[in-house]
């Protein structure tokens, strides 16, 4: 058994992460033995940079941080969401015409552009904050409350069927 | 704050509810009952992402990264323990041992497909570090190593690992625990050779495309 802090404090880690770290690497990539592949890599790493890491708060957004760039590492090459806006335009008018098609929130879900599905687990499987999540994401906060806002609103229009943008507001003080 | 506002800060964040916010929602009925509902949403949407976890998969990870990886892993000496208890000695010959071992061990990388699909590069010095703990050098290096899990193999709890050569990849078991004798033995199966042979303590097999690269890595693999 381990008996140096540091490696104490990896165990602990990797029992506290290991599992969210699967399902958020899970949804990105779709493939439950890639997804698992891509946990141990990215353990790998931050055991290779655990000295460098010092702060504790952190250790959960770096971790995310790590992960989500060994998923990107595979897809170089691959131009992912070459257009999402577009994509969840057709997506969502595909979705609710029908209210036979209202979709579980599980396929819903699967049915995001990654660029609006990332974020999403970001703040509610892992429970970053937008700051934490722009930085994950390397863009700016705005961007990342927008994706969710987008991302959320069309979740709504696919799993209850209701047209995409929000229902009609009343002007109140 | 205005209705826009706050179904703007509630779409992106559901949770977060600020002095503004509850303000708002105290004074417009409508933009409460958005609210619940969006956090409704939410609660269902984290269940639907916490989709199953393989089993094991925190061990698995510290088995193969970290401090543990230069310990002999605990996981190995409870499986030694697990033989011990159960006393299995199978009395089978020992060139029968190593046909066997040579044909599961073909059987699994086959039915593991994902095995060669994976890009996960071990950490540097993992191959020697694991050899190590079984008595084995490698004497040159074959290439990187892509995959790295613990399986179940003929009985035993095996090091599954690619490593991915210039001529393709190879497949190598490693059976730390493995206490039968098994003699060397070659065997041709759908399109793959597959080597079994004792190896330091417990036991080894190659699966490759060809006899040349088995044959190969098995050169390579020098007793320490
Ligand atoms: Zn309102
Ligand atoms: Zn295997």
């Amino acid at each position: 058994m381990p008996s140096d802090p540091a490696s104490r404090r990896f165990e602990q880690v990797v029992r506290a992460y290991a599992n969210d770290l699967f399902r958020y690497l899970y949804w990105l990539c779709r493939d439950r033995a890639l997804a698992e592949d891509l946990v141990q890599e990215a353990f790998a790493r931050a055991w290779a940079a655990w000295e460098s890491q010092r702060d504790e708060k952190a250790v959960k957004a770096w971790l995310f941080t790590i992960a989500r760039h060994e998923f990107a590492r595979l897809h170089e090459r691959k131009a992912l969401d070459v257009d999402p806006e577009a994509d969840l335009e057709a997506l969502v008018a595909r979705g609710p015409s029908d209210p036979s098609l209202a979709l579980d929130l599980r396929k819903a879900f699967a049915l995001l552009p990654a660029t609006y599905r990332d974020p999403l687990l970001l703040q509610v499987l892992a429970g970053l904050s937008s700051v934490e999540i722009a930085a994950a994401l390397g863009t700016t906060e705005d961007n990342v409350n927008a994706r969710l806002s987008r991302g959320r609103k069309a979740l709504r229009a696919l799993v209850d069927g209701e047209p995409a943008s929000a229902p009609a507001l009343r002007t109140n003080p | 704050m205005n209705c826009l506002d706050f179904r703007r800060a509630v779409l992106s964040d559901p949770r977060q509810a600020d002095g503004e916010r509850l303000a708002h929602a105290a004074s417009c009925a409508a933009c409460r009952v958005f609210a619940e509902r969006q956090a409704d949403l939410d609660n269902r949407l984290f269940d639907a992402m916490r989709v199953e976890v393989p089993d094991g998969l925190a061990d698995r990870v510290l088995v193969a990264q970290g401090p543990r990886r230069r310990r002999t892993p605990w996981i190995w000496a409870l499986a030694a323990s697990v033989v011990l208890a159960t006393g299995v000695a199978l009395l089978v010959p020992p060139g029968l041992a190593g046909e066997r071992l040579a044909r599961e061990a073909a059987m699994h990388a086959e039915e593991e497909k994902e095995s060669f699909r994976a890009r996960q590069v071990a950490a540097p010095g993992f191959l020697q570090a694991v050899l190590a703990d079984q008595g084995v050098r490698l004497a040159v290096s074959m290439g990187e190593v892509t995959y790295a899990r613990l399986c179940p193999l003929a009985g035993n709890t095996a090091r599954h690992i690619v490593i991915t050569t210039p001529d393709g990849p190879v497949t190598l078991f490693l059976l730390p625990t493995d206490d039968q004798r098994r003699r060397r033995a070659e065997i041709a199966t759908g399109g793959m050779t597959a080597i079994a042979m004792p190896a330091g303590r417990g036991s080894i097999a190659i699966v490759a495309a060809n006899p040349e690269l088995a044959r190969a890595l098995e050169r390579a693999l020098a007793q320490a």
